[in-house]
């Protein structure tokens, strides 16, 4: 099996979206918490020390909602304390933990995700649906970039010539509107140019075919079987209404069950699959390292 | 049988009342390396787009082009697109697609090639091209020699049988535009493909074309292989400033017998008929000293932090109303010197003196105005507006009276947008809208990219005819040619150092490499000649040629 990376992004992306929509969808502490592990663990696995500023963000976001959520929430028991003469219940608290540790889950996958997915897989999933949208997109993408630059170059050039004053907002503002008024005239120049770089070599002439670097093997084949099972195992277990926790006004955890064992344990195992990919190939690695 | 022919070909524009082509007609042979030569506005670029069915403009056409014996309007779409290839001038607008294999996928993909059959062509054609390194690459993340050099693999992955080519070479460097010729010729020899190539940058061309195509006024004049054509060449021709060394050498003395092509054809045929009895002209005469206009000295520039010095202890000075050309090669630092000159940019050591007051003492306006100007190097950045008057008027109202001692009349540009002017003309507008800033000094960034040889003297007038109204010239630039014909003293920056910098004539005579081919030919003949003129100067002095017969 390869890392996770490098498998077909259609098989990556089925696994981070299927796990975070779980994510997203169940307000259960335990499968939240579990989510949040994995999440964590593979982008760790992937960036080490680095991103300290997105864990702080990621653990302390969700953080201020727990601690927050009390004081608009009204709902609950168990009364803490009482600020401003509203009560602050320690079930409005633990409500707010959970969907604090839901937003992290999310942040995480989603980081994991735009991490993982280039330009280039993107591409080649939107690809699927249309490919002629897909080469919009890509020229588009491409195009804003080339525009950023000229119209740096532009600003750059017309300060060298002495045409901005210093510190003079109402010449700022003129001058990036007359900017932007030509990069528009040059932008439709370049797109006539392009234009006929794409006809001089083809396009339109019929039926496009279209290459790619991905393939999807057997690897990949048994990656987005495993997460559909489990993908379908957890939510049957969900549907099921043994995980349901009851929040207001008290909190009611549900009673342990094989059921609840059981998809607590599907779903680690489907969150946990790149952390597996990833760690499988590490292993092997080191194995074929240690025989050289 | 002809590969590609065009028989009494005639197009009209629209709204037009000269034709851009008149009765033409040409042909080429499967396996020529063609050359098609001739001044701006010749209709160079409109003969290419006729031979190319996706390209053609909108236009009346009478005449016909043949590809392989049939008319051009009955291939089949695919088969027209993949057996013609074109390359265009412009190396990042061409790019379709933001990685390098995609844009080498994307003809064959248009072309419903399979997917097994694209991997192994990629593979194949980036292996050829020396470009495995870069295909998982941002097209936007390559040098301009690299781009153009992508463009030409993604047509050649099509497997055509003619390339043509629009002046391909017009916006690389030397060096970057040799490899590029260079793999041309590779192609042309390894697998016969025919090409087709209109080019300004003839110094390197002429000598492995094999044949060659004059173009005057939208008529194909001459076509003849380049020896035999060049021979015939009228010595008044618009063309002639644009050929080689050895060409212009041996048209400006007169010469019979076969014309020589390249250096080592003039240094071994020509040079030794000439006479040798005085060696060398006598030294310029130095041009009186003046207070600086510019002084450098120890400056030291990085862009980041931790980064390597690109400006590298760079001292030097340029007199009130001399011409100075910076010559250097890729990443020598010439760039950032006029960016950081111009006060865009700021040297974290050193000391910049301009007209004798630290540059640090400008306040950024009264830098700008009425002292320092910067001329980029893509000049369409100056441009705003949507006419050239318009252009001018942003700056000065009464441009007119302003401009009227400027050396060139743009007067018939006026109504025109700067986009749609030809690069010498946008050149020379970008240059009175800088003027009008009253600069005393004028910084220029590679002025002479992409111009043609008759653009490029009237640039070399219009900037003496500035000189003379007493503005002092920094130009920094790749055009040895120009830098020895033109200049007053050269200054060649490496590693962001100057090395050396003399007065042309002995700057140019010391280097053995860095050196123009009109210096490169007369070594060892003659002393201290680095331009034909100069060459033929001597010849005068020597007593003229004295050829006793034709050999």
């Amino acid at each position: 099996m390869r890392a996770f990376d490098a498998m077909n992004p259609a098989a990556v992306t089925a696994q981070i979206l299927l796990t975070a929509c779980i994510t997203v969808f169940c307000l259960e502490p335990v499968l939240l918490l579990i989510s949040l592990l994995c999440a964590m663990a593979f982008f760790i696995m992937r960036s080490g020390r680095k991103h300290i500023g997105f864990h702080i963000a990621a653990i302390g976001l969700p953080l201020l909602f727990a601690l927050l959520n009390p004081l608009w929430n009204q709902h609950g028991t168990t009364v803490l304390f009482v600020i401003n003469q509203r009560a602050y219940t320690e079930e409005a608290l633990f409500y707010g933990a959970v969907t604090g540790l839901r937003l992290a889950a999310v942040l995480y996958w989603f980081r994991n995700f735009s991490d993982l997915m280039t330009s280039e897989k993107l591409f080649y999933l939107f690809r699927g649906f249309s490919p002629k949208l897909a080469l919009i997109f890509c020229m588009a993408v491409r195009n804003l970039t080339l525009f950023r630059e000229q119209m740096h170059r532009i600003q750059t050039a017309q300060r060298g010539l002495g045409l901005y004053r210093e510190g003079h907002l109402l010449d700022d503002v003129r001058g990036g509107l007359r900017v932007f008024s030509i990069l528009v005239t040059w932008a439709l120049e370049n797109g006539i140019i392009t234009a006929n770089s794409m006809a001089a070599r083809g396009y339109g002439t019929g039926k496009r075919s279209s290459f790619t670097y991905f393939r999807f093997g057997k690897a990949d084949a048994i990656l987005v079987g495993a997460v559909l099972l489990l993908t379908a195992l957890t939510v049957c277990g969900i549907m099921s209404g043994r995980l349901d926790w009851q929040y207001y006004p008290q909190r009611i955890a549900p009673a342990f069950s094989l059921p609840y064992a059981g998809t607590a344990a599907a779903y680690a195992l489907l969150a946990l699959l790149p952390v597996l990919c990833e760690g499988k190939e590490a292993l092997t690695w080191h194995c074929l390292r240690q025989s050289i | 049988m002809a590969l590609l022919a065009a028989e009494h070909l005639t197009v009209r524009f629209p709204e037009c009342s000269t034709p851009v082509l008149s009765d033409v007609s040409f042909s080429l042979e499967p396996g020529d390396f063609a050359v098609i030569c001739g001044a701006t506005g010749c209709g160079k670029t409109t003969l290419l787009r006729m031979c190319k069915r996706e390209l053609i403009p909108r236009c009346t056409q009478s005449g016909s082009v043949l590809f392989d014996g049939r008319l051009l309007a009955d291939y089949d779409d695919r088969t027209a697109a993949s057996q013609i290839g074109f390359v265009m001038q412009h190396p990042e607008q061409q790019i379709v697609t933001d990685r390098v294999w995609h844009e080498l996928a994307f003809g064959l993909e248009n072309l419903g090639t399979p997917p097994e059959i694209m991997r192994r062509r990629i593979a194949e054609i980036a292996s050829y091209f020396g470009m495995e390194e870069w295909l998982d690459r941002d097209p936007a993340s390559l040098s301009g020699g690299q781009k153009q050099l992508l463009n030409l693999a993604s047509v050649m992955i099509m497997q055509p049988r003619l390339l043509l080519l629009d002046e391909p070479t017009a916006q690389l460097d030397p060096i970057a535009a040799a490899d590029f010729l260079t793999t041309l010729q590779r192609l042309n020899r390894d697998f016969s493909i025919t090409i087709l190539l209109a080019e300004h940058r003839l110094e390197d061309v002429i000598p492995v074309c094999t044949q060659l195509l004059l173009m005057e006024r939208g008529k194909v004049v001459m076509q003849d292989a380049p020896r035999r054509l060049l021979r015939q060449l009228p010595a008044d021709s618009p063309v002639t400033a644009g050929m080689p060394a050895a060409v212009r050498l041996y048209h400006a003395l007169g010469m019979q017998g076969e014309c020589p092509l390249s250096v080592s054809d003039a240094r071994n045929d020509l040079m030794p008929r000439l006479p040798v009895n005085i060696r060398s002209l006598p030294e310029p005469e130095p041009r009186p000293q003046t207070s600086p206009a510019l002084t450098v000295r120890d400056a030291f520039f990085r862009y980041e932090r931790s980064g390597r010095d690109i400006l590298n202890g760079l001292s030097f000075s340029v007199q009130t109303g001399e011409f100075y050309c910076m010559i250097g090669g890729n990443g020598a630092g010439k760039s950032t010197m006029l960016a950081v000159l111009s006060g865009i940019r700021k040297c974290y050591a050193g000391k910049i003196e301009i007209f004798g007051k630290p540059i640090r003492d400008y306040k950024q306006r009264s830098l700008h105005q009425q002292c320092v100007t910067l001329l980029p190097q893509d000049v369409q950045t100056v441009f705003l507006c949507n006419t050239a008057a318009e252009e001018l008027a942003e700056i000065d109202r009464n441009y007119e009276t302003a401009l009227a001692d400027f050396p060139f009349d743009l007067s018939p540009l006026y109504g025109q947008h700067p986009y749609d002017l030809s690069g010498g003309e946008q050149q020379l507008l970008a240059l009175a809208k800088v003027m009008l800033t009253r600069p005393r000094l004028l910084l220029l960034d590679e002025p002479t990219k992409g111009l043609d040889a008759q653009s490029k003297l009237r640039l070399a007038e219009v900037l003496h005819g500035l000189q003379a109204q007493g503005v002092t010239v920094l130009m920094v630039t790749h055009d040895i040619e120009f830098a020895a014909c033109h200049a007053d003293r050269c200054g060649f920056l490496s590693r962001g150092a100057l090395i050396s910098a003399d007065v042309p004539q002995r700057f140019f005579a010391e280097n053995a490499f860095y050196t123009t081919a009109a210096s490169r030919i007369s070594r060892g003949f003659y002393q201290q000649t680095v331009t034909v003129g100069q060459i033929v100067r001597l010849v005068q002095e020597n007593g003229g040629l004295h050829e006793v017969a034709c050999d």
